[in-house]
């Protein structure tokens, strides 16, 4: 994952157990074709901040890998 | 009377609109999921009223404080003739409109109100609010809430007839929000006219290089530190000049009248009782005061991001610490606030641990113990509070790990938590709330305070021996204290301080008025010795050994971070966790701790240095 490197999401997967997860990134507006771009990191390898848009957003690792992208 | 909801995602400016339009003063903060409860409010001069809900992202809920908004508008908890006031923030508005296609699907009435327009104006770009309008077939008002400019506006649109409102749930697919989302995407550049000439999330992006950055941990430690440490350095000539307005009305009175049974009571029980709790109002003020800076700039969301990862650590999510920080002023609110965590398991770990938080009720008992630990040395005693502050934060942590490691582990919980713009705090509004909060803490004690005082005084004066009041031992608080010194004795105090523990079960701050009524009327010989500092000081056993020494009130200070006393903070978890086992499960747990800890850190004390 680069920093500020403009990333496209592919899928939003539904992974068994993590459906809470998907339906927020959902409701976020994060979805299929949205385009976004990881910020900075946040010290000890803690959460992502990302940029979508307006959208401002923290996120943890788990989170991201609920998001395909390309 | 018509009723119109106010409904939006998190942050978008409900409150700031509620406020504006019921000319209330509810707190108004930049952070996500600040509202956990519904408040109703009426509008001036007109029969109108209007509910402030907390945000919801959808019309489908996923965590307790959005089932509040959801069961208002389906299952008309507050009434079934309502309309929207739907708030989106003009900054948002591609997302945040999905919730008008929501609205429309679930045929409720609602007008639209976009917000942040001082924003959208510093980025150069004008809403079209009739295009917005004819979209959706409804009414589109611009809003700022900082100058409160289209307030008019809002309300000029207001409807004060009754409309039935028939809502109907829905249950959206991906396909749905995918739909939706594209054809609001169509549709924006209709809706906003010019192109962002400077983002107004670039200065926010700047700041947060710092503030995150690699040393954002040591900044948030730097910063919690600064807070907790300057509510003695900062109030201490408030709480000076308080005490010298009580110590000058009091003499004055034993002055004037000299062998008045009242003049002493109103002297040395009553208002001895206020002085010592109302000069630890100042620092009570300063906690609010820096809670509230850190809440309106837009802090507080970073700092649950920069903790989440540390917080992992000891079985919690950083979604844990906005609750966990507002226990540090009240524990009530802060159980209240746990509604924002999505997982289950945290949330009932982070109720477990929210009494742990150092509240503001504690401030005065660690102001006299410390107080008394260093006279004179501010800077230390400053410390010290720090420390203590950080012993709390230690012992929930340690709390939530063993806590943690028997809970199992759920996969449903995430963080993801939306960064506000960071905005310059406004003083004013600043001042009025801190103002308001201590007021209602004064309000609050108060009553407790003057009932226990006079309860107290008089069980210290009665039974009368020849109309004068007996040694203190043959009081009736003095037979009782006595009778229980041997469950205190282990702790290293006396039966006074005894009285001082039990009493401080109806409210934590009553424990210092106790000291003052009970060391004052012991050693009331002495002009000297009427300060209860130098009664503490002075305080002996038969054997001449001193009472207060570091091991007791070392003890003491332990006691005060564990016990578990206050009677609301019981209720509340019993509401919010919706067991009663659970709150009084706790009340046993902690009181339990809190004793065995005080009896050790005095019996190692004594072992080691008398």
């Amino acid at each position: 994952m680069k920093i500020e490197h403009v990333y496209t999401i592919k899928k939003i997967r539904n992974t068994p157990g993590r459906e809470h997860i998907a339906v927020r990134l959902m409701d976020l507006g994060l979805i299929e074709g949205v385009r976004f771009c990881f910020l900075q990191r946040l010290p000890l390898g803690g959460i992502w901040i990302v940029s979508a848009g307006a959208l401002y957003i923290a996120l943890r690792d788990e989170e991201i890998g609920e998001v395909d992208f390309e | 009377m018509k009723t119109y909801i106010l409904v939006g995602q998190p942050n978008s400016g409900k409150t700031t609109l509620y406020n504006w339009l019921t000319g209330s003063n509810y707190k108004t903060v930049n952070y996500p999921g600040s509202t956990i409860e519904y408040y109703i409010g009426k509008a001036k001069n007109q029969n109108i009223q209007f509910v402030d809900t907390p945000g919801t992202y959808s019309l489908m809920p996923r965590s307790p404080d959005e089932k509040v908004t959801y069961e208002i508008l389906f299952e008309s908890k507050i009434c079934s003739d309502f309309e929207v006031l739907l708030v989106v923030d003009g900054l948002q508005l591609e997302r945040q409109l999905i919730l008008a296609k929501q609205l429309k699907e679930s045929l409720i009435p609602f007008q639209i109100i976009v917000t942040m327009g001082d924003l959208i104006k510093s980025q150069g770009q004008v809403i079209k609010t009739q295009e917005m309008s004819d979209y959706f077939k409804c009414t589109v008002t611009e809003f700022n809430g900082q100058s409160g400019l289209g307030l008019d506006a809002i309300i000029k649109k207001l409807n004060q007839e009754s409309v039935k409102c028939e809502s109907k749930k829905i249950q959206w697919t991906f396909l749905d929000f995918q739909r939706a989302k594209s054809d609001i995407g169509l549709q924006i550049n209709k809706w906003v006219e010019g192109h962002a000439t400077k983002s107004a999330i670039e200065r926010t992006r700047k700041i947060d290089k710092w503030l995150l950055g690699p040393f954002g941990l040591v900044i948030f430690f730097g910063i919690m530190t600064l807070l907790f440490s300057s509510l003695f350095w900062f109030s201490s000539p408030f709480s000076d000049g308080i005490e010298s307005f009580f110590n000058l009305i009091g003499g004055r009175l034993e002055t004037q009248f000299p062998d008045s049974f009242w003049a002493e009571f109103l002297s040395k029980g009553l208002m001895s009782s206020f002085s010592a709790v109302l000069v630890f109002v100042p620092q009570i003020l300063f906690l609010f005061l820096g809670l509230g800076f850190l809440e309106s700039s837009g802090y507080l969301p970073r700092a649950a991001a920069l903790i989440d990862h540390p917080m992992k650590k000891i079985g919690l999510g950083g979604r844990s610490f906005v609750p966990l920080l507002s226990g540090f002023a009240c524990a009530v609110p802060a159980i209240m606030a746990t509604r924002n965590i999505s997982s289950a398991r945290d949330r009932w770990v982070t109720l477990f641990i929210i009494p742990l938080m150092s509240c503001s009720a504690r401030l005065p008992v660690y102001g006299l113990l410390l107080s008394f630990l260093y006279p004179d040395k501010s800077f230390l005693k400053g410390l010290s509070m720090a420390v203590i502050y950080l012993m709390a934060m230690v012992i929930g942590g340690l709390a939530s790990y063993v806590l943690s490691t028997f809970l199992p582990s759920n996969k449903d919980h995430f963080f993801m938590m939306e960064l506000p713009i960071y905005r310059k705090p406004k003083w004013g509004l600043l001042v009025r709330q801190a103002l308001s909060k201590t007021k209602s803490y004064v309000l609050r004690a108060g009553p407790i305070i003057i009932c226990l005082a006079v309860v107290l005084w008089f069980a210290l004066q009665f039974p009368r021996i020849e109309n004068k009041a007996p040694n203190l031992g043959d009081s009736y608080a003095g037979q009782l204290g006595q009778f229980m010194e041997p469950v205190f004795k282990p702790m290293g105090v006396d039966w006074r301080v005894g009285v001082g523990l039990i009493t401080a079960f109806a409210a934590r701050e009553v424990f210092v008025s106790s000291m003052a009524v009970t060391f004052k009327v012991t050693e009331d010989e002495s002009k000297q010795e009427s300060e209860l500092l130098s009664a503490m000081n002075q305080a002996k056993w038969d054997d001449g050994k001193p009472i207060f020494t570091w091991g007791s009130v070392l003890g003491l200070i332990f006691f005060f971070m564990v016990a578990l006393q206050c009677m609301t903070t019981v209720a509340m978890q019993i509401r919010e966790s919706g067991s009663g086992k659970f709150a009084w499960g706790q009340v046993v747990i902690f009181n339990l701790i809190a004793y065995i800890g005080a009896v050790a850190i005095n019996q190692t004390y004594s072992f080691l240095f008398q």
